[in-house]
């Protein structure tokens, strides 16, 4: 029995969905015997970190400071263990253009992409380069805030222009665009979790399917209730593998730890997989993914959380963050 | 106010949810309508009298400050009622974006556009603006920084697309919000209804 803070809320955009996965786990870990404090992130966070003598930190904070490596940063400097990825991985993993070059230095299939920095456009006429990404990239095109959580800012162009307005758009969330091919195809999500001797391992692979086929409408993909989820997903054996595969090599290519959800899409016709990102605290609500495909390997809730626990457990005793 | 067979329904629906007012609440309502000031004019209508004043003062200051803060790079509804300003930008402005931006970088935000259609993807480059809940000085400081956020993407848009327009009328969406201001823009009660709405080009003002 272990003395565990979960760490939830905060003051992300996706704040409802980690209070929900923290109560999730909470119940989870007092079923299990631990005494268990939740603590919504906030301005009091350390004392009530230290008030709550936690001997190990469940993070179940998405998006701002929970995924990004500011949490992390904080538990490290009072010397408080915790669940999954140390703040290098968080920092890779967030920064979708950052992830993108990891991914591709080491061979990992990502649809092509280039990032632009709103300074560049400002001061450095970078306006005048969107015109080559457009030849380079081609449209359909997506084009992403490099750092957020959630899907609020992802913008789809068809054409040239629809371009400005869709970077002006992505702009308003981060300083830094990604713009990327637009990989027409299915939704696939490999979620990974760290076994009892440290080894990642693979879950079955997820299936997103949108209620409404609408091909062009990137952004309603992400709608709450306009996604189905298939699990384990109808595919090939070999290519289930495949996915499993470059989902455990893109965990290690970027240092995660723990636990982490790799989103990939399966590209219509020419049937390759692409790796898309990856998310360092996956949501642990009820209809969340990683629990679905952990329950479809046989793995219970509660195990899952004490599989999680114990990679906190395993930082702790090996000195190694 | 509404044509009868709306109040039959309304009727029906209010009874269906509370099986009528409580007699108590009815007579603190009968007694409010009933009393006078010492003039003899009724007290309720005094008070409304108060509001139309406060509000028409509250409006055309929101005016004011939308001119001086958005200028030629919007265009807005002159509402004779109710409590909200229609403000259209830029088509490729998105307000859901902009409400990120102005809330992280100015600290202010407002109802972006989308709300107001059923089908959440009209109205992209609008926002709804209330200058009848909060004092002068707080909506006119809101303004003047939703407008530094507005001016900031348009000079983003300038540096991708050359210079920026200010919103034409006659384009898709600017008829989209043409027909929700003839939706808000009710004609005062004893005046004559006016023709179109509202909708300002302030290219025209």
């Amino acid at each position: 029995m272990s003395r565990i803070a979960v760490l939830k809320g905060g003051r992300s955009l996706e704040r409802v969905v980690s209070l929900r996965s923290g109560a999730h786990v909470q119940q989870a870990l007092q079923r299990l015997g631990h005494e268990v404090t939740a603590i919504d992130a906030g301005p009091e966070l350390v004392e009530q970190l230290k008030a709550a003598r936690a001997e190990v930190a469940f993070i179940a904070l998405h998006g701002r400071d929970g995924e990004d490596g500011t949490i992390q940063g904080v538990l490290e400097a009072i010397d408080v263990p915790y669940t999954g990825s140390g703040p290098a991985a968080c920092v890779c993993c967030t920064d979708k253009a950052l992830a993108k070059h990891l991914m591709r230095a080491a061979a990992i299939p990502t649809p092509e992409f280039r990032f632009l920095r709103e300074t560049a456009i400002k001061e450095l006429g970078g306006g005048a380069a969107v015109a080559d990404v457009e030849r380079q990239i081609g449209f359909p095109m997506v084009v992403k805030p490099a750092v957020g959580g959630s899907a609020l800012g992802v913008k789809f162009a068809r054409s040239s222009a629809q371009l400005p307005g869709a970077l002006v758009g992505a702009l308003s969330y981060d300083s830094t665009v990604v713009l990327e091919r637009y990989v027409r195809g299915r939704d696939l999500a490999v979620s990974i979790v760290d076994d009892a001797h440290g080894e990642p391992q693979a879950l079955p692979v997820v299936e997103a399917v949108p209620r409404e086929e609408e091909f062009y409408d990137y952004e309603s993909r992400y709608e709450i209730g306009m996604t189905t989820f298939v699990c384990p997903a109808d595919l090939p054996p070999e290519t289930t593998a495949r996915a499993q595969e470059l989902a455990l090599e893109v965990y290690r290519v970027l240092g995660c730890r723990g636990l982490a959800r790799v989103d990939l899409m399966l590209e219509a016709e020419r049937e390759e997989l692409w790796v898309l990102e990856t998310n360092v605290v996956p949501g642990m609500t009820e209809t969340s993914l990683l629990p679905q495909a952990a329950d479809a390997a046989g793995i219970g809730f509660d195990q899952l959380v004490e599989m999680v626990l114990a990679s906190a457990s395993a930082r702790a005793a090996s000195g190694v963050w | 106010v509404a044509p009868r067979p709306v109040l039959e329904k309304l009727n029906i629906g209010k009874q269906g949810a509370d099986l009528c007012c409580s007699p108590v609440t009815q007579m603190f309502v009968a007694a409010y309508f009933a009393e006078r000031e010492r003039d003899g004019e009724p007290t309720w209508q005094t008070y409304v009298n108060q509001l139309v004043g406060l509000y028409t003062r509250r409006r055309d200051a929101m005016l004011e400050a939308l001119a001086e803060s958005f200028g030629e790079h919007a265009r807005w509804t002159e509402p004779q009622g109710g409590l909200f300003v229609w403000v259209t930008l830029d088509e490729r402005i998105d307000t859901t974006d902009l409400l990120a931006l102005a809330r992280e970088s100015e600290g202010v935000a407002f109802v972006p556009g989308r709300a107001a259609f059923v089908d959440g993807r009209r109205g992209a480059s609008a926002m709804r603006l209330n200058f009848a809940g909060v004092a002068e000085a707080e909506f006119r400081e809101g303004v003047r920084r939703i407008g530094r956020a507005v001016r900031e993407q348009l000079s983003l848009l300038g540096s991708l697309s050359g210079p920026v327009q200010a919103p034409a009328r006659g384009s898709a969406q600017a008829q989209d919000d043409a027909g929700l201001a003839d939706v808000v823009a009710l004609p005062r009660r004893g005046e004559a209804p006016p023709g179109r709405a509202g909708v300002n080009n302030s290219g025209d003002r």
